[in-house]
């Protein structure tokens, strides 16, 4: 009996689902975290052809044999990139980006990964690192006898020194945009990593055409929505509960076959 | 063999391949735009000759006829992702698989792939009215789609229209699973049909319709299974007075 696979299929599919939700509603507070959605296509149909079934007189109400299915699975799971609510945080070095793109950081590997997350901090030798301790790239160093940082739109940081009247600029951030921002492989750590999915990085200055403006002393908040999730939440786990109600009946069918004499 | 228990046998055959739709459906309550099926029977009449009068000459078994598919529009879920398009009306977005075929579709959660072409989750391109994927320039942002399926960008303007084609007969497409449909009809451009931007068409199960359906249908199946034994016990029943007179 298929029935039961099938059940089991859509029970392996709701766990996921609520795996995904779960991660998202633990999320809610992560620093521009993007939601995540889990995404179901049917499994293949198989064709139970019987003789006869073609051809059958023309203009019959059912011209199609017999398609059945045998469940569901995961395409995929993928992120919600849409913008998430700034929040002030009145710290010069938490940046966050409102538009497209996301900063880019050096892993300690010499591999580029991207965060939206701008919470940056300064290193012992002055330099501008994300949480982890990476720096970003190309690299900003802030020298020690800067009074004041300020960041503006379009990236560039200008540093006060005591007794200078002109601020001083000290380099410029960029921002890096991929053609499809759901295939990025996340790594943890608020990090994301280019795959042949995500396509190539196009790295440009902030606040220019196709690339975010950078806003100091804010931070980018997830984009949950705590009640979306909670019904998708209750929706799934009520999914979960109907297709363990097939495997019953299905079992309960095999039995009645079982006690025939 | 008794034609009782083998018009029970038919029945019954024809309900466990019922409890498989049942199941298909209720697997796929959360797959996007997935359309529920149905089973159809019909009687099918056996001749078991003898001296009876016609009328009691034939015995009617139950025959599978065919899986009907009911193409009503699933709800709207709203996603927040620009290229989430759900579709409203009659219609399917035709794509190309990545093996060169063409397939339909309903399920509208397009994504750009690494070349900045617009794709389905399982990389098929998307189609154009006439039949060329859509490019999108690269670095564009501020998607909009249109009622009609024209995509826009910001500052770049019209990139494109997503076709949308409709039918004759969509109980005659074949499923070929990943939500996608084969046809061999040549469909026809649709014109009753809206797109909704950051939205995705649910499945159109009805959890309580299955529900209730498998119910009756487990009890029918056990009345069945209670039919095929009384008749058991029926020939026992007479082997045993048979032989007491002999």
């Amino acid at each position: 009996m298929k029935a039961l696979s099938i059940a089991a299929t859509g029970m392996l599919a709701q766990q996921l689902n609520v795996e995904v939700i779960s991660n998202n509603i633990a999320n809610m507070n992560t620093t521009a975290y993007k939601r995540q959605r889990a995404e179901f296509q049917d499994l293949l149909y198989q064709n139970i052809e019987r003789a006869g079934a073609a051809s059958s007189d023309a203009g019959t109400v059912v011209p199609t044999g017999i398609q059945i299915g045998v469940g569901v699975r995961t395409a995929g799971v993928y992120r919600v990139t849409s913008q998430g609510e700034l929040v002030n945080s009145d710290t010069p070095l938490d940046m966050a980006i409102n538009g497209k793109g996301y900063f880019r950081v050096q892993l300690p590997t010499g591999e580029d990964a991207y965060t939206r997350a701008g919470s940056f901090q300064l290193s012992p030798q002055g330099e501008i690192v994300n949480s982890e301790g990476y720096p970003i790239s190309p690299g900003i160093t802030i020298p020690q006898e800067a009074i004041d940082i300020s960041i503006n739109a379009n990236g560039e940081v200008l540093v006060k020194i005591e007794g200078q009247l002109e601020p001083q600029n000290v380099g410029q951030f960029e921002i890096a945009t991929f053609p499809n921002n759901a295939g990025l492989q996340a790594l943890g750590d608020n990090l994301l990593m280019e795959t042949p999915a995500s396509g190539a990085a196009t790295i440009g200055a902030p606040n220019t055409p196709g690339y975010g403006g950078i806003v100091q002393g804010y931070l980018e908040r997830s984009n949950v929505n705590s009640v979306a999730e909670i019904t998708q939440l209750i929706a799934a786990q009520r999914a979960y509960e109907m297709n363990s109600k097939v495997i019953s009946t299905a079992d309960e069918m095999l039995s009645v076959t079982s006690n025939l004499r | 063999m008794d034609t009782k228990i083998l018009v029970s046998l038919s029945h019954q055959v024809a309900m466990r391949r019922q409890m498989d739709i049942i199941a298909n459906n209720i697997a796929n309550m959360n797959t996007t735009a997935y359309k529920r099926e149905s089973i159809m029977f019909n009687e099918y009449l056996s001749d078991i000759g003898g001296s009876l009068p016609e009328s009691f000459k034939k015995v009617s078994f139950v025959q599978e006829m065919g899986v009907a598919r009911q193409m009503t529009n699933g709800e709207l879920v709203t996603t927040g992702n620009v290229l989430d398009v759900a579709l409203e009306g009659e219609g399917m977005f035709k794509v190309r698989q990545p093996n060169g075929n063409i397939a339909y579709t309903r399920n509208g959660h397009f994504s750009l792939s690494g070349d900045n072409v617009l794709i389905t989750s399982n990389g098929a391109e998307v189609l154009d009215d006439g039949d060329a994927s859509i490019q999108f320039p690269v670095n564009a942002d501020g998607f909009k789609v249109a009622e009609d399926g024209t995509v826009s960008a910001k500052g770049v303007g019209e990139i494109g229209k997503v076709a949308v084609l409709q039918f004759q007969n969509y109980g005659e497409m074949k499923k070929i699973g990943d939500n996608l449909y084969s046809a061999e009809e040549e469909p026809e451009p649709s014109e009753n049909y809206r797109m909704a931007q950051g939205m995705l068409e649910t499945s159109n199960v009805s959890p309580v319709l299955e529900i209730t359906n498998m119910i009756q249908l487990s009890r029918a199946y056990a009345q069945t299974a209670n039919l095929i034994n009384q008749v058991q016990q029926t020939s026992k029943q007479a082997i045993n007075s048979i032989t007491k007179f002999a």
